[in-house]
């Protein structure tokens, strides 16, 4: 697993709140994985007691067998009575049909059970991922967190049943065949006291032996997936790079890992002493009734054990049947356990992966401002920010107040942390010093949710989802109109090519439907953007994949709806440069400089550097800040 | 095993596979496993002989027992002993058994999966075009776990079979009129058996259907979380995902039910064939047709009997499953690449493409290219322009020889490169892709994927010609910085130089830069620029770009429009003649805002 399991990049830490996320009783998390996955098992006390409680009623219907069996071989048999024989066979016939529709109950019951538990697994996983921070986020691996939802959950719910009823079952079953059998002979009964502490002990280690091979198997198995998935997704990196062979070695090193695992994890499994202890102790019996039946042929024998006197009972051949019977009983259930212990090792493997991420703290999620007459103005105050304690500010001491209705433009180098100032703006990170205002209300006292719906964000990465264009448009707003759904993608210059598509808004996007190019996807992710209407608008860098002809066009729809709202721009085109009403030159971190574009062009050099390839440049002005000044000050700064 | 990802449909490239068909490709994978199956058999041999034997000396045992006077307690004992050592050697057998089984699936899997890895490799773009990594890696994961215990199957129904065999045959010689009695029995099993089959398929199939659904949403939700953030859906998309799941859950109850009647009805059975025995079998010991011991042998057997009988009938519905996961993974094994590549070696090349009538579409319908030609002499520089769609990566990707063209030939310095050594020959091409995209693992492996034994010093050069100097040094970790799931860590610009790196490293003959610095900021593109002539000096180069300042110090720009080169020349020369040049000159420069 490559997850961090303790990062937190904020330092405003809220003392009374907990930032983990609960879905059952808090209670449950307080331990191990093992008591929460009891905690979400316990969610079914009910089905529970019923599945006990018919566990115990076919255990107590099956214990009548052996001794009618007895009975019939002892006594009816030799004494020729017929009629009670068929009575008899008639009886177990009858038991027979109690014990289909106890099991079937008991059955059933648990699978209920354990379907619902898988569910609820799946959903506790799920929701928690979406509180977990982007620092987690971009931390863990799509394949692993995968192979949790689906292979794990999947492995808990084959633990969970029959796990839950052979428990039971096999407990149940051996102290009723330890009741039955000393009713029936004592002395005999011995042999199987004897053994059950070397039964438990066994069983104690095998489940020992086998966790954490089941751990590693896990694992091992998250790991293939993600390479296997890694050189699919990356064939064309593979291809051009010649990598083939490479990626070859490495997935072999996998794969034969995971067959060591498999290997050790089944020998282990092979390993069973258990159901060892059940063959001879069974054998053993028949062995000793033998010789006390050969014995008591003189009569009951008397023995001298420490002073005590016991006495011997003899046994006769119904006796034996009895016990040969009630001993087979206990074969069944501890092979099955065998095969149970097996799933719930791997369940309980999967559980531990699982509440590992669970675990981690989600990110903070305090406060409930929500304002309704929002004017748009927003303000960092000295905010710096690290992705990782100890390590350089990705953005450093940034102070900038935007006023609501302005349209500021962002450039600098790449890295300078211009990206990272929106993920902040959105509470996507935590600032680690300094406060940053929306309408003069920190963030951090907002309501995340209605601060995110006020602020739309086109991004750089254009990520669709598998579903209708119209879907992908309307993903911000469920309630959009089919005509809101059209005026944004005109607005994005994305209506003429969605219409030249058969099925028009209803095309599907991605691997069931049709691929669409770099522009394409940028132009759908701004009709996203458009459709919410924010007060707030973030554009980054978003039409780096159009061309020119078709960005012209967006450009001029944007200036429209550009109106009433205030804008960050994160770009370096020129014409959006000239109508912003403020630049800000970001490098390292730091705000270099903020002005307009005719100040900047004159006066600031690294502005005018990126321009020289284009133009004639107006003529520079005595006061000039070039790059080697620039970098002074911030060296000296520091 | 894991479920991970939703069962594939029918590919394209599936076939039916007759049983033979089928048997004859897994005794190829088994063949390597002969002796270890030849151990399992014996240790089945084994196994089943005691299971056999035992309750034989037991009868025996019995009868000796019960005669009250006279009984031969010698015998009885030894008998006794037999059954004790009996018990430890199955247990042994069967510890035998499992560790065998379970040594042979693990093989078999690791073997199956390797050779669809190395499968994969060969094939063209197209082939992952058409099929979708979530259906390849259902069958590299899944379906090749299914078939592993699909070999175990043959082992597995013969010994069941030859089990049932014996035993029937032994009690058709103590008593054939009660042995009969038993097998009324059997036609029951079989029908129960057939209709459970027919449910758990049709449940599967619809719980399968189902669980991909809920897997998609997870993998969408899981990669798009920032999307969900950023338009603050959590909870709409929750509401979706219970919905998804409630709908998986009732199938999978269906399922769960269908699987949980199956066990008491076998239980049942076993009730009923007590009843049998005792029912009919009590008179004939009664009449003294049968001793006592007999009987507790038929009961003994009759529940021996059970186990094959499930078994059996178990193994037959599984069949089907491991049938269909055999074809399609031999599909996939067989399916043949369509990449036709030669073996010849060019060693050093000067770096001349030539395109001569390239015929190419992506699907059959639509061709992109209709006999293109095109001619770059070694060592030129050149720049193609156009618009989204017109054809300018799809250029790259078959000179990279990703795609297969259908007419037409493709030539380096005067080879078809049909004929060339396919990694050899992209090692000359350093292409930057479009998208960049980057491995899990620091920033260094990333860009040694290019070269794996590039210097030190070769290292230290691409990371300053594509500036990544310039950011990583502001990185604590530096170039051992951890790019994240594919390079989600870091800006697509730091991607895109990272991703520009790993193309100098290999210090290519022909340089291919595809947008290559579309998403990186203008100033470091202008410093990228100032080296380009450096990097370009010996090479031949191709540069894709939309931003027209990037490429008017090219040595020739081609326009592309629909598949088709418009214009050809330097940028003087489209700028006098060229309509379309001019008319891309214009509304760059226009939206620019220079003019």
């Amino acid at each position: 697993m490559t997850l961090k399991t303790s990062t937190s990049t904020s330092t405003v830490k809220t003392q009374e709140q907990s930032k983990r996320f609960y879905f059952l009783n808090k209670r449950w998390y307080s331990k191990s994985h093992k008591y929460w996955l009891l905690g979400h098992i316990f969610n079914h006390k009910g089905k529970i007691a019923i599945i006990t409680a018919c566990s115990l009623g076919g255990i107590a219907l099956q214990i009548f067998i052996p001794f009618i069996l007895g009975d019939v071989f002892e006594v009816y048999i030799p004494s020729k009575n017929l009629e009670l024989i068929i009575r008899m066979a008639l009886f177990i016939l009858g038991l027979g049909l109690a014990r289909l529709a106890i099991n079937f109950i008991a059955s059933a019951l648990n699978e209920i059970m354990a379907q619902h538990v898988e569910m609820k697994i799946r959903l506790e996983l799920y929701e928690n991922l979406q509180t977990k921070s982007m620092d987690f986020h971009d931390s863990a691996r799509i394949g692993d967190l995968m192979s949790m939802a689906t292979a794990d959950t999947r492995m808990i719910n084959a633990s969970v049943s029959p796990g839950v009823r052979m428990i039971g079952t096999t407990i149940f079953t051996l102290v009723a065949t330890f009741i039955a059998m000393w009713v029936s002979s004592p002395t005999l009964s011995l042999v199987f006291l004897l053994a059950m502490p070397f039964y438990f002990y066994f069983l104690y280690k095998f489940g020992k032996k086998l966790l954490p091979l089941s751990i590693k198997r896990q694992s091992s198995v998250a790991k293939m997936n993600a390479e296997l998935q890694e050189n699919l997704t990356g064939v064309r990196v593979v291809r051009t790079f010649s990598g083939q062979e490479r990626e070859k070695k490495k997935f072999n090193k996998t794969i034969k890992e995971l067959e060591e695992i498999l290997v050790t994890r089944g020998i282990a499994s092979a390993y069973y002493i258990p159901s060892l202890i059940i063959s001879v102790v069974t054998a053993s019996i028949f062995l000793g009734a033998a010789y006390l039946i050969e014995a008591s042929i003189i009569g009951p024998i008397l023995f001298n054990l420490f002073g005590w006197q016991l006495t011997i009972q003899p046994i006769q051949i119904g006796e034996l049947i009895t016990f040969l019977t009630l001993a087979g009983f206990l074969g069944m259930p501890t092979m099955f356990l065998r095969w149970v212990l097996d799933m719930t090792l791997l369940g309980l493997a999967g559980a531990e992966r699982i509440f590992g991420v669970l675990s981690v703290e989600s990110e903070e999620e305090r406060g409930e401002t929500i304002l309704d007459d929002l004017e748009g103005s927003i303000e960092f105050t000295n905010v710096s920010f690290s992705y990782k304690e100890g390590s350089l500010f990705v953005v450093n001491d940034v102070s900038l107040k935007i006023e609501p209705g302005e349209t500021v433009a962002i450039l600098g180098p790449t890295g300078c942390g211009k990206t990272t100032l929106s993920k902040l703006l959105l509470r996507l990170y935590n600032p680690t010093k300094g406060s940053i205002l929306v309408d003069g209300v920190n963030i951090q006292e907002w309501d995340i949710t209605a601060l995110r719906s006020i602020i739309g964000v086109i991004e750089q990465d254009t990520f669709l989802f598998s579903t209708t264009i119209g879907s992908n448009i309307s993903y911000g707003k469920g309630d959009a109109t089919k005509e809101e759904i059209i005026e944004a993608a005109k607005a994005a210059q994305a209506h003429e090519f969605i219409m030249s598509f058969t099925d028009g808004y209803e095309t599907m996007v991605g691997e069931r439907g049709v691929t669409l190019s770099g522009g394409q996807k940028q132009r759908i992710a701004m009709a996203r953007g458009f459709i919410l209407n924010p007060k707030i608008l973030i554009m980054d860098a978003s039409a780096s994949a159009i061309d020119a002809q078709t960005e012209a066009k967006i450009q001029k729809a944007i200036e429209k709806l550009l109106i009433g709202r205030t804008t960050i721009i994160i770009t370096h085109r020129l014409s959006s440069l000239k109508t912003a009403t403020k630049i800000v030159f970001m490098d390292k971190g730091r705000i270099l400089k903020v002005g307009h574009h005719d100040d900047l062009i004159r006066t600031f050099l690294p502005y005018r550097d990126i321009f020289k390839r284009f133009t004639d440049l107006p003529p520079l002005e005595a006061d000039t800040i070039t790059s080697d000044s620039v970098s002074e000050t911030v060296g000296g700064s520091k | 095993m894991s479920q991970a990802f939703g069962r594939a449909e029918k590919a394209y490239y599936d076939r039916d596979y007759s049983f033979g068909e089928t048997v004859k490709r897994l005794w190829l994978f088994a063949r390597s496993e002969k002796k270890m199956l030849f151990i399992l058999l014996l240790a089945f041999a084994f196994n089943t002989g005691i299971s056999i034997g035992v309750p034989l000396f037991l009868r025996v045992a019995i009868d000796e027992i019960a005669k009250t006077i006279g009984v031969n307690f010698t015998n009885v004992n030894l008998y006794g002993w037999f059954y004790l050592a009996g018990t430890i050697i199955t247990w042994i057998t069967m510890y035998l058994i499992i560790r065998i089984e379970w040594t042979i699936i693990s093989r078999t899997v690791t073997k199956l999966r390797n050779d669809m890895f190395i499968q994969l490799q060969e094939h063209d773009l197209s082939f992952f075009d058409k099929n979708k990594t979530g259906r390849i890696m259902s069958r590299v994961v899944n379906d090749t776990w299914e078939l592993g215990n699909f070999m175990l199957i043959f082992v597995e129904i013969t010994v069941n079979f030859l089990n049932l065999v014996v035993m029937l045959v032994i009690m058709f010689v103590i008593e054939w009129r009660l042995t009969l009695g038993i097998l009324i029995i059997a036609p029951f099993i079989f029908i129960v058996m057939g209709f459970m089959g027919y449910f758990l398929m049709k449940f599967s199939r619809e719980s399968r259907l189902t669980v991909a659904a809920v897997n998609g949403a997870m993998q969408e939700s899981i990669a798009g979380i920032a999307i969900a953030k950023n338009f603050a859906r959590e909870a709409k998309n929750k509401q979706e995902f219970y919905d998804l799941n409630k709908t998986n859950l009732r199938a999978n109850i269906k399922r769960g039910l269908t699987f949980s009647i199956l066990f008491p009805i076998f239980d049942f059975i076993a009730s009923a064939i007590i009843f049998i025995i005792i029912f009919q079998g009590a008179r004939y010991v009664v009449n003294d047709a049968i001793s006592i011991g007999d009987l507790y042998l038929f009961y003994m057997y009759s529940l021996n009997l059970m186990g094959p009988l499930i078994g059996v009938s178990q193994q037959v519905a599984q069949f089907q499953a491991g049938r269909a996961s055999a074809e399609r993974i031999f599909s996939i094994l067989e399916v043949p690449s369509l990449m036709i590549s030669g073996t010849k070696d060019l060693g050093e090349i000067k770096g001349q493409i030539e395109f001569k009538d390239v015929l190419f579409g992506y699907s059959d319908e639509k061709t992109l290219f209709d006999g293109i030609s095109l001619f770059i002499p070694a060592g030129q520089n050149v720049a193609i322009v156009g618009h989204t769609g017109s054809g300018k990566t799809s250029l790259i990707s078959i000179l990279a020889h990703f795609y297969e063209i259908i007419g037409g030939e493709i030539l380096i310095d005067g080879n078809n490169i049909r004929n060339l050594d396919i990694d050899k020959y992209r090692k000359h091409l350093g292409i930057v892709l479009q998208d960049p995209y980057l491995f899990s693992g620091n920033i260094k492996e990333n860009i040694l994927y290019g070269n794996p034994e590039a210097t030190e010093m070769e290292l230290e050069q691409a990371v300053s010609a594509s500036h990544v100097t310039d950011f990583v040094e502001f990185l604590p970790e530096g170039l051992e910085t951890d790019v994240g799931e594919r390079g989600s860590k870091l800006s697509m610009g730091q991607r895109q130089l990272i991703s520009m790196s790993r193309a100098l490293i290999a210090n290519p003959r022909i340089l291919i830069l595809d947008e290559a610095t579309a998403s990186v900021d203008a100033y470091t593109e202008s410093l990228i620029q100032d080296g380009l002539e450096e990097l370009f000096k010996n090479r031949t180069s191709i540069v894709i770009a939309h931003r027209l300042s990037t490429v008017i110090g090219a040595d020739r720009i081609l326009v592309f429009e629909e598949g088709k080169v418009v214009g050809d020349g330097t940028h003087t020369e489209l700028m006098k003649h060229n309509k379309a040049y001019q008319e891309l000159y214009k509304t760059y420069y226009e939206f620019q805002g220079v003019f």
